[in-house]
């Protein structure tokens, strides 16, 4: 019967505890070895936190201050629409512009990046900039969903309107404004210029605002064009994602200067 | 030191840990080396040259096995050791891989395995090597030649099989001989 694997295993440690290993050779190529390893220049390497730390500090600032401050102006004024008593259409119209105007700074905080030069920043800095831009789509997609849905449990206990009407009367506005802001940005005079990207933003804010002041758009004929809106809008801002990526892939957005 | 805490040590610039990381495993890769090319001389050459690499590119290490890396690099470079061999002498007088490099001194049971492990084809040589000595896992052992799991047991069942056979054979001519 031939050996177990146990037993040819054996063999293996036996033989391989009785291996000789040269004293002499072996420590003339350990001594060698630790020499190399001595004139080897080891460049600092960073762990993902300490990575992800320094790109949080590299960050400006600015933009995520203004998203916070644009929110308390909102509240602020909703509250104040509330006690003045005023109709719905009113407030859905300030709403509108009040959405549009947290997209426009979104799409500003998320190309800010590529406007300040930090872009270029990322050969020495151990940056990635399609981390970065996750990271503040991220943060920026957090606190938007968070700011959104607690104004929009507002607005629909205050002015008694269903759940459903009241995100799509929200969320198409701020997906308009986003997509319209974010396509300019990733325009070849977008990328130059974040004047651009805002000026278009406010003009679709705007549009949206002035939309939303008319009685008929919120009659229950007209929500099957808010939902049918709301998905054309969702997929135009993947789509429009995907190509901003994309393009941080290429290169594109770094060659801009 | 474990060496996870090793090689966080050398990725922050203390070069002391790449020597602790040598003393530690030196003895190991060579004899792997030398179980894997049969060859004493070469075996020494390999190992060094398994640390230079080492050395070379500790900056860019990101795997989690630090001794299943460096049995990656040893098992390749013995492979290159192999390819430039047959290259040198020509495919018709290309020694067969794993000739044994008869030195003074060694131990029966050595001798023995090492004959047996060079009659294996390299495949099924490095499977029994890293699965039996090095103590690896099938999926491991995958990982790090590139084939998958399926493969990977099936050359390790077919090279215990022939060194079965082999000691058989050994055993059998050692009886009759007595």
């Amino acid at each position: 019967m031939g050996k177990s694997e146990k037993e040819i295993k054996n063999i293996f440690r036996q033989a391989g505890a009785a291996m000789e290993i040269d004293k002499g050779r072996k420590g003339r190529a350990v001594t060698f070895l630790k020499q190399a390893a001595k004139e080897k220049e080891i460049s600092l390497v960073y762990s993902r936190k300490e990575i992800l730390k320094n790109q949080l500090g590299y960050m400006d600032k600015t933009m995520w201050i203004l998203q916070v401050a644009l929110y308390f102006l909102a509240a602020l004024l909703v509250a104040r629409l509330y006690a003045l008593g005023t109709e719905r259409e009113g407030v859905l119209a300030v709403v509108a512009m009040m959405a549009g105007a947290v997209g426009i700074v979104s799409m500003m905080g998320i190309c800010h990046a590529f406007y300040s030069d930090m872009a270029e920043l990322s050969g020495s800095c151990y940056f990635n900039v399609s981390q970065m831009t996750m990271f503040q789509l991220v943060y920026y997609g957090t606190l938007n969903l968070g700011g959104m849905f607690a104004g929009i449990f507002f607005l629909g206990f205050g002015w008694q309107i269903p759940f459903v009407q009241i995100s799509l009367y929200v969320l198409v506005p701020f997906l308009f404004t986003q997509c319209c802001a974010l396509g300019a940005a990733l325009t070849k005079a977008g990328r130059k210029s974040p004047g651009l990207a805002c000026l278009v933003g406010a003009f679709a804010a705007i549009s949206c605002g002035a939309a939303a002041s008319f009685p008929a758009v919120y009659r229950t004929s007209a929500l099957a064009f808010w939902e049918i809106a709301f998905g054309v809008e969702v997929a135009a801002f993947g789509w429009q994602i995907k190509r901003l990526f994309h393009m941080l892939g290429e290169g594109e957005i770094l060659c801009m200067n | 030191m474990e060496d996870r805490e090793l090689v966080r040590q050398v990725q922050n610039g203390n070069k002391e840990a790449l020597g602790m990381i040598i003393e530690k495993y030196y003895d190991h890769i060579y004899r792997f080396c030398r179980f894997y090319t049969g060859m004493e001389t070469e075996a020494y050459d390999i190992t060094q040259e398994v640390f230079l690499k080492f050395i070379r590119y500790a900056d860019a290490y990101r795997h989690k096995n630090l001794k299943g890396y460096l049995l990656t690099i040893a098992r390749n470079l013995c492979l290159d050791f192999f390819r430039k061999k047959r290259e040198v002498l020509g495919l018709e007088n290309a020694p067969e891989e794993g000739e044994e490099d008869k030195g003074i001194g060694k131990v029966e049971d050595e001798m023995f395995l090492e004959e047996i492990l060079g009659k294996l084809p390299v495949q099924q040589r490095e499977v029994v090597l890293l699965r039996l000595y090095e103590e690896r896992k099938f999926c491991e052992i995958a990982v790090m030649l590139g084939c998958n799991t399926a493969t990977v047991k099936s050359r390790y069942k077919l090279g215990i099989a022939s060194i079965r056979r082999e000691m058989e054979k050994s055993y059998g001519k050692k009886r009759k001989g007595d």
